[in-house]
């Protein structure tokens, strides 16, 4: 009981750092939402790719973007994925540019080809103009940056997290996680079920 | 001997089954399909359907174990749902599937550790059930 009371103080006090922080490509809905969904993803974690291209990409329009709740995604490259750190720097650089989500679909998607050969700029430079890619390879450079990705590692640590994808809900100060890819249609129940009550 | 090892056993798996039936009950039922589901192994209409039912099993299990009552029948209703259980975690764990146990409710990620005690669990009930077919 104390330890799930813990986890969302410590959730609801990363929103509210997050809300003055992230810009919106990692973070979507209201700061205020009654249900707060954290999702600790790494891009090369294959249950990764089918939770967010079967799940929250619906998640995302049906909740999210229509303030239902607030969808929060964390970096949580794991030690065996020797890119995905590589790739989490870049989406958090594509967040500077505001392309988020056009990089982190990207990402997912040719999944295969960078996780084997290692060239993650490619799948990014794919999705964004040649500005934005310069940008972006410039960005990744940038120290705080780095410490965007490390402070979300820092807090899956704190929250004894050791495998992706981890979906962390929260309401009313009340968490529970879920650990692995699940269907759209039971999740959106049990949103439903939470935003009801 | 063998008595005093049966009860103990009755009880201890009882225990198991009552706690476990405790901690998935006390919570949103949808929250325990959540679980189901991340196994990957079953249909939409199933992974409910379990999720509404399986509970209450393994505290109609647990009950009976405990209060020593048609001993035979649960304990091999016991061993059977551990075996089962069992199965999956192992297949589950084999492919590399990061996901949660679902044993007492959710939060625990399946591992060596999960594995080791559920097929402990496993022994302890076979042994059980072998007991009450010879009483």
């Amino acid at each position: 009981m104390i330890r799930r009371f813990t986890l969302a103080i410590v959730c609801a006090a990363v929103a509210v750092v997050q809300g003055q922080t992230l810009p919106s490509g990692r973070a979507i809905g209201p700061i205020v939402a009654k249900v707060t969904v954290d999702v600790y993803s790494d891009f090369q974690c294959p249950h990764c790719k089918a939770l967010a291209e079967q799940t929250l990409t619906r998640v995302k329009q049906d909740y999210a973007l229509k303030d239902k709740i607030r969808l929060v995604h964390h970096d949580f490259p794991l030690p065996g994925h020797p890119y995905a750190k590589q790739a989490a720097l870049f989406a958090a650089a594509a967040d500077r540019v505001g392309k988020f989500e056009q990089v982190s679909e990207a990402l997912f998607k040719q999944q295969d080809t960078w996780g084997a050969n290692g060239r993650v700029e490619e799948t990014v430079d794919s999705v964004l103009t040649p500005a934005e890619a310069k940008k972006v390879r410039d960005l990744v450079k940038d120290p705080s940056l780095m410490a965007v990705v490390q402070r979300d590692i820092d807090l899956g640590t704190r929250l004894n997290i050791t495998s992706t994808p981890t979906i962390i809900i929260t309401k009313n100060l009340k968490s529970e996680r879920v650990v692995g890819s699940i269907s759209y249609s039971i999740l959106a129940r049990y949103l439903d079920q939470q935003l009801a009550q | 001997m063998i008595r005093g090892l049966r009860l103990l056993l009755r009880l201890l798996l009882g225990a198991v089954f009552v706690y476990a039936a405790y901690t998935k009950l006390r919570q949103s039922w949808l929250l325990f399909a959540l679980s189901i589901d991340s196994y990957q192994l079953l249909p939409e209409w199933a992974v409910l359907a379990l999720a509404r039912t399986l509970p209450w099993f393994e505290l109609a299990v647990g009950l009976l174990l405990v209060a020593g009552a048609w001993l035979r029948s649960a304990s091999i209703a016991g061993t059977l749902l551990l075996a089962l259980f069992f199965g999956v975690m192992v297949w589950s764990y084999a492919r590399g599937a990061g996901i949660d146990c679902g044993c007492f409710g959710v939060g625990e990620a399946l591992s060596a550790k999960t594995l080791a005690r559920d097929g402990a669990l496993l022994a302890a009930a076979i042994t059980l059930a072998v007991m009450s077919r010879k009483s």
